[in-house]
């Protein structure tokens, strides 16, 4: 029996996770009920995982070629069961996802409330300095 | 012909053999362009193969090919072996991509490697289901997370970044990757402590420390739900206040599991124990006042964490942490923020001792301030 070199196992890995990643893509892409940025941020970095495995793989290096690749699949698991999860709320549930990641709508809305929370508070600070002053004018020196 | 070429055997760095794999490469691209021309010219379905990645993987080889070309015209003959290794590659790739067969999402399970118990590895994959876990519960209970528990979810999945970003790393150690997981692994319990009283880990995890965090992240979040949820409780926030120091117990003892400073680690383990038996004290005597109370009440059911609210005092820390982070040029939205929180103190200082002109004065500056600060936060880069 032929053993198989390492390199070529390795390319034959290489294959299957570039068309995994691409299937979580496509299925991202279906997905049109929500984007998730974690998704789309675990796929670009399995794609940059896969790029760097194929630059080491031809120096030469299995041991880290090995390692990139299970970078790639770890990024592209976590991006296949979220996507999984999401599904499964859109088709059961109400379309009510939880956020993994500080999303930009989110940051706007906490600004926009942390700033009505702040000007409805100094807007109750002037209503007891207003109320202060005009007690004062009552009591005022006859 | 790319079939037969060997990747493992080393090269020898030589004009001749750069200059062999140049047209090795050279022919190759061209035999897979035309077997994929050819299969297209068949109609083969062009849904049964991996077309689009194919076609990647062609244009990145030719890539490769100008880059060898262009090292051997330099006379640089290493770098251009390399470049044509990495454009031979891509041949294979390409090749292998173009006679697959297409296959759905949910049945795609092929590259999926086996790890080895306790490895680094295996604590990524652990904490990638267990945020993946927290997700489905959290969904499926629509439980929408207060600030404190949704910034800690927010380190969880930070730290499976940071955990696989440094698994990455060339000569990266394991320990590190398997520490930073842990650290996650422990938060992720304490969040679904919260969402379901229930454990996320089989009782046989390698670690025994491992095991002691979690189960005391568990017992922290059991005993604080089956309190909240009692109407008969009447310290509330003394039990918000304990179930903080608790948080940071377990914080510490997190720390120092992560410096291996076991000592630390027992100690605080052993100080949260305490605090835990403070929190049973709560719960006999609301069990107490079930047994005694006179008057009938209908169980609220109310968590306390989920109602938690976090003060302006908090907002506005976490707002210049934001701005820093986010803020092209922070300076000036910084500095108009930290005059708002020191003329707020102090305006609230005046208005309590009844100082009005002082307090008026105080207020205008809070008022401009809250103003340049509404400049500035529409120029965040979010």
């Amino acid at each position: 029996m032929t053993k198989t070199s390492e390199s070529k196992e390795l390319i034959e890995r290489i294959a299957a996770l570039e068309q995994f990643v691409y299937a979580i893509k496509e299925a991202q892409a279906a997905a049109d009920y929500h984007h998730n940025e974690v998704v789309e941020l675990s796929i670009i970095n399995a794609e940059s995982a896969i790029y760097e495995s194929i630059k080491s793989l031809a120096q030469y290096d299995c041991c880290q070629t090995s390692k990139l690749l299970n970078v790639a699949w770890f990024y592209a698991k976590f991006a296949q069961d979220i996507l999984a999860a999401e599904a499964t709320e859109h088709l059961l549930g109400q379309d009510m996802f939880l956020d993994l990641v500080e999303t930009k709508r989110n940051l706007h809305n906490w600004f926009k409330v942390t700033i009505e929370r702040l000007e409805k508070r100094l807007l109750s600070y002037e209503g007891d300095i207003l109320d202060a002053r005009e007690e004062e004018r009552e009591e005022g020196p006859l | 012909m790319i079939r037969s070429f060997d990747f493992d055997k080393p090269l020898k760095q030589t004009r001749k053999v750069a200059e062999e794999l140049l047209a090795l490469l050279s022919n190759s691209i061209a035999q897979e362009s035309i077997n994929s021309n050819e299969n297209h010219a068949n109609e083969q379905e062009s849904s049964s193969v991996h077309q689009q990645l194919s076609h990647l993987r062609l244009a990145k080889a030719r890539r490769a090919y100008q880059k060898a070309k262009h090292a051997i015209t330099e006379d640089e003959y290493e770098e251009a072996i390399e470049h044509s290794r990495r454009g031979l590659m891509h041949v294979d790739l390409a090749r292998k991509h173009f006679n697959s067969n297409k296959t759905e999402l949910s049945q795609l399970t092929a590259p999926a490697p086996q790890f080895a118990e306790g490895s680094c590895e295996e604590s990524i994959q652990t904490l990638i289901e267990a945020i993946t876990q927290i997700k489905l519960v959290a969904e499926y209970k629509k439980v929408v997370f207060n600030r404190r528990l949704q910034e800690r979810l927010l380190d969880v999945v930070q730290s499976l970044q940071d955990a696989i970003e440094s698994y990455g790393q060339p000569g990266s150690s394991s320990k590190r990757t398997t520490k930073l997981a842990e650290w996650g692994q422990v938060w992720a319990q304490f969040i679904y402590g919260h969402l379901t009283n229930d454990e996320l880990y089989p009782r046989t995890q390698p670690s025994k420390s491992l095991r002691s965090l979690t189960n005391f992240a568990w017992q922290i979040t059991t005993k604080y739900s089956s309190l909240t949820a009692s109407a008969q409780l009447k310290q509330r926030h003394q039990v918000r206040a304990q179930m903080h120091s608790l948080e940071k117990s377990l914080e510490s003892a997190l720390e120092a599991y992560v410096e291996d400073n076991t000592n630390d680690l027992e100690k605080h383990l052993r100080l949260g124990k305490i605090e835990l038996q403070a929190l049973k004290q709560y719960e006999v005597n609301a069990e107490c006042s079930v047994q005694f109370g006179t008057e009938y009440q209908t169980p609220i059911n109310f968590n306390l964490l989920a109602a938690e609210s976090t003060s302006l005092r908090e907002d506005l820390a976490r707002m210049a942490s934001l701005l820093n982070k986010h803020h092209p040029d922070a300076t000036r939205a910084e500095t108009a923020l930290e005059k708002l929180r020191q003329t707020l103190s102090q305006l609230k200082r005046a208005l309590k001792e009844e100082e009005w002109p002082q307090a008026s004065l105080l207020l205008d500056m809070c008022k401009s301030n809250t103003a340049q600060l509404k400049i500035e936060i529409p120029k965040l880069d979010i």
